[in-house]
């Protein structure tokens, strides 16, 4: 009679909590999780991003999770493993998600076009990418897409010099290196050299520049469905078109949203980065 | 200096000192480690950001090693400028030229090296600004000053206080009852008692002062004791000083003091023209009042006469009693008719004055002699003794007046060998020189009585030049020298001697024999008088004893017993010289005599004094009436001897009736008497 009681309590229980759970489910608020490339430190990341998020929760009716990742290489994993519902990442990152996940675009900055750039000292008597052969090339990391895979990428198999690499972690690292003269000349993209101080930029000059690409997507994972993927898109299309949205989003940075496909991003696919790209 | 400047002036010179090492030695030293501290602090943190920038240089993180360097900067603001440079010189931050710095001494440069191998990676230089470190440091020097003066001047005010309240007040007061103790002050307070050093004082001080107090009270109690004694020695020394010179009863100078100023008196004598007199008094009727009424009254009469005679002098001169009722008196500057002028008045004064004591009023007189005194330097005693033979003679003429010595004097020279008289008294007993008169009483009314025969024995001396000398002579100079008792008793003896011979004549014959106030009181005489009657008993009734009146009444109770006892025996008595000493009767009540003979000064002017005769005739009544047959004297003529008949007298005595004659042979005396008796009354 007792354990007849005692079961009937359990059992009451746990119908309460399905209740709730279906009830939950119920009301047509998906939840999903996004993903953002570590490409600012933390507190600046989340400083960009959830205001962006938060708008497009209340716009699309989601429940969105902001997740945030230590390193470049932790992020990759992630990704790769499918735990973002839906991931801001490189156009590098873009083709390697695609191909596990089925990640796809959903927009992108229609104003640029990521483009490695290579600078030297100003003053430097280097005049042409030939005259680095042997010499020490500050990056930024190994995989960073336009400063480093497509610029040493570019500078191999384009070039075909041979270069020793000097990973010093920021794009602002590079340029000081290039600046201070303690390496001939480095890869970064011409956006963050744009962001550097005037002193740093009135010290260097613009050696070579590698082939273009469409800029970094924010993508969709292949398990959210068509309808929130969609509604995704049209809402930060449509967010973006606002005064605020334009705000926020051009902190990504992302001047010009709009829509991006996975063709966008295939021609690098040929360019053989892969070569270039060191697992960690 | 006193104590509270002293303290004071130390007090500021520690302050002075303090402050002194605080500001120059301390202070500066604070604020150099202060900067120490900072620049270590400095050092450490270089160290570790030169550490943390190690990683970053080897990796070439540039820009990691700027956002480090410019938080750096940021962080520390006072480090005005940090620099990296490579060891080769190559600056690394930053990324502009370096402004040149002027290092000033506010500034310090510190350098580390990062990186831990030789060469390192890069040396970090800082030029940090100590100024507000400095600041700080001024500051806190000053706050700290400021903090320091104040606690300075709270411990300065507190030990201020401390050594005001608990040291140097207590002291004050000590010292201020120290002060006052030594002028024997003990009031002050003193301070309250603390368990501390003071107090202690302050407790060894309230011991002393109250042992200080009770020895002083105890000193003060002496020596008030000490001068009570004294005053009493002095005041006892001044009344044995004014008694040793006075007489107590009369208050007058004594007779040393009066020897005394004599003697000065003399000194002070400067030519023959200054002259001084000295009076020698003698009352008349001392004796009888002393006598009659005792010693108290005679002692008030001494007073009186005192206090009369001083009345009557001068200032200058000076009155005193030489003994008994002897007064001297010193005239000073003072002589002849002017001295004479003083002694008469006092005689006027002193014979004018009635004593009276008990309702008895006595009328008194003095005798004095006078000497002068002159540059003749004679001795007191010398003087005194002419002063005292004038002063007899002046008794000798009838008392009461003034006589002065002179050498002519032949009184005086009679007196002179008065003086003798005790040796010659002495001399005559033993040679028999003394010759017995008798004078005839006679019975005034002749009623066949005629073979009673009755007479006083009288005494007369027959001195060496066969002159025979009268008792007045020698009687007073006998009673002065005391043999008078021893003629007495040679009378009394020669008279039995006389009339045992005559026993058959006993109840016929009576003797009258004179009995001195000195021999009343010889109780031996009385008792030979007693056994010379007992023996021969028919004596008593031949035996009449006469005493004067005023002997009698001076030595009353011997009297009394004298006279009871020998009138057992048969004798009988008489009451010689009544009425020339008192002027009471009372006193025969008392003195149971047969006979009363009236004073012959009342019977001498009896014929001419009607007062004299009414004396007499109340005399004789009176005698009359107490039962006593009454004798007249000094019955000097037939006319005296009518009147005092036809008063009703019982006997006569007189020249007229009989004059002495020497008493050698009874019955050639009565033979005599006879004839006398026959002439008379055939003259009648």
């Amino acid at each position: 009679m007792k354990r007849c009681l005692l079961q009937l309590l359990v059992s009451a229980c746990l119908s309460l909590f399905s209740l709730a759970a279906i009830s939950d489910h119920g009301s047509l608020k998906p939840t999903y999780t996004i993903g953002v490339v570590p490409q600012f430190e933390q507190r600046k990341l989340f400083k960009v991003w959830q205001p962006i998020i938060n708008e497009l929760e209340i716009r699309t009716g989601f429940s969105l999770h902001l997740i945030g990742s230590a390193k470049i290489p932790v992020f990759e994993q992630n990704f790769m493993a499918g735990e973002y519902d839906f991931a801001y990442m490189n156009p590098y990152h873009v083709l390697k998600a695609n191909k596990t996940q089925g990640y796809t675009p959903l927009v992108k900055d229609g104003s640029r076009r990521l483009t490695g750039i290579l600078v030297v000292k100003k003053d430097s008597p280097i005049q042409s990418v030939s005259e680095l052969e042997g010499q020490i090339l500050a990056f930024p990391a190994p995989n960073a897409l336009g400063a480093s895979l497509l610029m040493r990428a570019d500078l191999s198999t384009l070039h075909g010099i041979s270069f020793s690499p000097r990973y010093v972690q920021t794009h602002s690292s590079v340029y000081l290196n290039v600046a201070l003269g303690q390496t001939v000349a480095g890869g970064g993209v011409l956006s963050t050299l744009q962001l550097q101080p005037q002193n740093v930029q009135d010290k260097l000059r613009i050696l070579y520049e590698t082939r273009s690409i469409a800029p970094h997507p924010f993508t969709a994972h292949a398990r959210v469905p068509e309808a929130d993927r969609l509604i995704m898109k049209s809402t930060w299309i449509e967010f973006a078109a606002t005064d605020r949205g334009k705000a926020l989003l051009s902190q990504i940075p992302m001047i010009d949203s709009v829509p991006a496909e996975l063709e966008d991003y295939m021609p690098m696919t040929k360019w053989g980065l892969d070569a270039f790209y060191i697992t960690q | 200096m006193k104590l509270r400047t002293k303290l004071f002036a130390l007090i500021v010179l520690f302050t002075v000192v303090f402050m002194g090492y605080v500001h120059l030695q301390w202070l500066p030293q604070l604020k150099m480690t202060i900067i120490e501290i900072t620049e270590t602090e400095y050092k450490s943190q270089l160290k570790s950001v030169a550490e943390g920038l190690v990683p970053l240089l080897l990796e070439g993180q540039l820009a990691n090693v700027y956002e480090t360097l410019n938080a750096v900067s940021e962080d520390n603001k006072n480090w005005v400028q940090v620099s990296l440079k490579t060891p080769q010189g190559e600056q690394l931050y930053p990324l502009d030229d370096l402004p040149a710095y002027t290092a000033s001494n506010q500034t310090i440069t510190l350098k580390t090296e990062v990186g831990f191998l030789d060469p390192p990676l890069a040396v970090l230089t800082v030029i940090a600004d100590l100024s507000n470190n400095i600041n700080v440091a001024d500051r806190l020097e000053q706050q700290l000053g400021t903090a320091l003066s104040f606690l300075i001047f709270a411990f300065i005010i507190g030990i201020g206080a401390g050594l005001e309240i608990f040291v140097r007040r207590p002291l004050a007061k000590l010292s201020f009852a120290s002060e006052k103790l030594a002028h024997g002050v003990y009031i002050p307070a003193l301070p309250k008692i603390q368990d501390d050093e003071i107090g202690s004082l302050t407790q060894s001080f309230s011991t002393m002062r109250q042992a200080l107090m009770s020895r002083d009270l105890a000193l003060r109690g002496e020596i008030d004791k000490h001068r009570r004694t004294s005053d009493e020695l002095k005041k006892a020394k001044q009344t044995a000083d004014f008694q040793a010179a006075h007489d107590s009863l009369t208050g007058l100078p004594n007779r040393r003091e009066f020897e005394r100023q004599l003697s000065q008196a003399l000194k002070d004598i400067d030519s023959s023209e200054e002259k001084h007199t000295l009076f020698y008094l003698d009352l008349d009727q001392f004796k009888v009042v002393n006598d009659t009424c005792g010693h108290i009254a005679g002692d008030e009469l001494l007073k009186q006469v005192a206090y009369l005679i001083s009345e009557e002098i001068r200032g200058e001169d000076l009155i005193a009693r030489l003994g008994g009722d002897e007064f001297g008196l010193l005239l000073k500057y003072c002589a002849d008719a002017d001295a004479l002028k003083i002694g008469n008045k006092i005689c006027a004064s002193l014979s004018s004055h009635r004593f009276t004591w008990n309702g008895l009023v006595f009328k008194i007189g003095v005798s004095i002699g006078g000497v002068q005194m002159s540059d003749n330097r004679k001795s007191f005693e010398l003087l005194l003794s002419e002063a005292d033979s004038a002063c007899y003679m002046a008794k000798e003429r009838g008392r009461n007046c003034v006589h002065f010595y002179s050498e002519l004097d032949i009184d005086l020279t009679s007196r002179k060998a008065g003086m003798l008289w005790s040796s010659k008294l002495t001399k005559a007993l033993q040679d028999n020189a003394f010759i017995l008169y008798a004078q005839p009483i006679l019975p005034l009314s002749s009623g066949g009585k005629e073979k009673h025969h009755h007479y006083e024995i009288l005494l007369r001396l027959r001195d060496h030049d066969d002159n025979l000398v009268l008792p007045g002579s020698f009687i007073p100079a006998a009673e002065r020298y005391g043999s008078i008792c021893e003629i007495d008793r040679w009378v009394f003896d020669r008279v039995v001697s006389l009339l045992i011979k005559y026993r058959d004549l006993a109840g016929q014959l009576q003797f009258n024999i004179n009995i001195s106030g000195a021999s009343l009181g010889r109780i031996e005489f009385l008792r030979h008088i007693e056994q010379r009657l007992t023996s021969n008993p028919y004596l008593a009734s031949m035996l009449c004893f006469e005493v004067t009146e005023s002997e009698a009444v001076r030595n009353m109770t011997q009297a009394r017993y004298f006279i009871d006892c020998l009138r057992q025996l048969g004798c009988s008595f008489a009451l010689d010289d009544f009425g020339s000493g008192m002027c009471s009767f009372n006193y025969l009540k008392h003195l149971p005599v047969d006979y009363l003979k009236i004073d012959g000064s009342f019977v001498r002017g009896i014929a001419e004094d009607s007062v004299d005769k009414i004396t007499v005739k109340s005399i004789n009544e009176i005698g009359k009436a107490m039962g006593m047959k009454t004798v007249a004297e000094f019955v000097e003529s037939e006319e005296i001897k009518a009147i005092l008949a036809k008063i009703g007298v019982d006997y006569a005595q007189g020249y007229h009736l009989g004059e002495p004659k020497p008493l050698i042979d009874i019955e050639q005396l009565i033979r005599f008497e006879r004839t006398i008796q026959q002439r008379n009354t055939a003259e009648r």
